[in-house]
């Protein structure tokens, strides 16, 4: 029988921390929550929630003079805009946090809680005029692959901005502007430019 | 904005009171820790510059100190971690972790638990948000004691959370204290005999005389 040397054996991981001044702005899948943080400097675009209802959208007021704390329950659509234009729906909560700072709004996502999920997620959209649902399409995420259903929902967005049936509300014949993924640095130009639009 | 046609048109606070736990009216709520959802929140605001100042009128009963320090045990024994503000820490499930002055135990949990210190502003006090998973099915919370000198399991009692409910946690980590306070022997190293100073809640208005010197010193 192979001996097992105890040095061979890695010590547990205690805890990890990531910044909400970090600009590298990518998750964090690591222990029981998918993170993402990020800071957005004055002048810049603020980042802004929207949280969807039955009767529309609920604008998430930003932070101002202390910062907000503002949990999205499992199975609610959501979007931060200038972020992502697409919109989420995940099987666990999320939590959104806006921290204004002496450069800017400093902001967190943290997605988790219960054992296993996020095990489903869903990008889709919805419509401008109507606040109807749109385009959808759900996920299995990999256990501690959140970033999967990233890369997942990237490939959705390029094929709604390709498709102008794809974002036709079903309901009212509105057309969804272009949108934008998660990750600036694959935006093309007409992303960029839905990304920057007010 | 790209939705400002499709926005509710009642007002935020009719449709959701709690939309924002650090809203004055709200953040009392977490001054224990408070399950919503698929998380148990816990909010501490920062308002003492001293160990001194418990106690003082109009202060919160968990609010925490300025110059406290955080401890991890692991493999390597007790370490500090730093409580910067927006940096994220996530204290990994199993791991020993204690607060100075805010609980006097090893907090041993079963899930991750996410803590955030938020800097002031000119309108709020420093604050600290706790996020940990909700337990469910076997998962327990845990309080301990370590020997103070060479870091051995001293005493422990285990409450199997996610069957018993959270509502009961307090009153489980109260017995527990009140156990390992009330004879010496549950606070002697069954290793090195050093004879370990007394543990102390996570509300400091269930404190004893001695187990508030303790608070202040531990």
């Amino acid at each position: 029988m192979k001996q097992i040397d105890a040095s061979d054996i890695p010590a547990p991981e205690l805890s990890f921390v990531r910044s909400m001044a970090d600009t590298g702005g990518k998750w964090v899948l690591h222990g029981e929550y998918s993170i993402w943080s990020g800071p957005q400097k004055p002048g810049k675009a603020a980042y802004f929630l929207h949280h969807w209802q039955d009767d529309g959208v609920l604008p998430i007021p930003r932070a101002a003079s202390r910062p907000v704390m503002h949990r999205i329950p499992a199975g609610t659509p959501f979007e931060v805009a200038h972020l992502f234009g697409f919109w989420i729906v995940v099987d666990v909560d999320t939590v959104w946090i806006d921290a204004p700072g002496a450069d800017g709004h400093n902001y967190a996502l943290i997605v988790g809680g219960a054992q296993g999920k996020p095990g489903e997620a869903t990008c889709l959209w919805i419509c401008p005029k109507c606040a109807g649902r749109m385009a959808g399409a759900s996920f299995a995420v990999p256990r501690q692959h959140f970033e999967r259903f990233l890369e997942f929902a990237e490939g959705r967005v390029r094929l709604f901005n390709a498709q102008t049936l794809m974002r036709t509300c079903p309901r009212c014949g509105a057309v969804h502007p272009p949108s934008y993924g998660f990750d600036a640095s694959l935006d093309g130009d007409q992303e960029r430019e839905a990304r920057q639009a007010p | 904005m790209l939705y400002s046609d499709v926005y509710v048109k009642e007002p935020l606070e009719k449709i959701a009171e709690d939309w924002d736990f650090l809203d004055k009216k709200i953040i009392r709520k977490f001054a224990g820790f408070r399950p919503v959802g698929d998380n148990i929140y816990g909010i501490r605001a920062v308002a003492h510059d001293t160990a001194e100042g418990f106690g003082e009128g109009r202060k919160g009963t968990t609010d925490l100190v300025k110059t406290r320090k955080n401890f991890e045990i692991g493999s390597h024994g007790v370490v500090e971690v730093a409580r910067t503000p927006l940096m994220i820490h996530v204290t990994r499930a199993g791991t020993p972790h204690h607060t100075q002055h805010m609980f006097g135990y090893w907090h041993i949990n079963d899930k991750d638990e996410i803590i955030i210190p938020l800097p002031p502003t000119d309108t709020a006090p420093a604050h600290l948000l706790i996020v940990m998973g909700h337990p469910v099915g076997n998962e327990c919370d845990r309080v301990a004691w370590y020997c103070d000198r060479c870091t051995t399991l001293v005493f422990m009692r285990e409450y199997v959370t996610g069957t018993a409910g959270f509502q009961g946690f307090w009153p489980f980590e109260r017995a527990a204290i009140a156990e390992y306070n009330g004879d010496a022997r549950h606070r002697t190293c069954p290793e090195c005999g050093l004879v370990n100073p007394l543990g102390y809640s996570g509300f400091m208005q269930h404190d004893t005389p001695a187990e508030r010197d303790a608070r202040k010193a531990w």
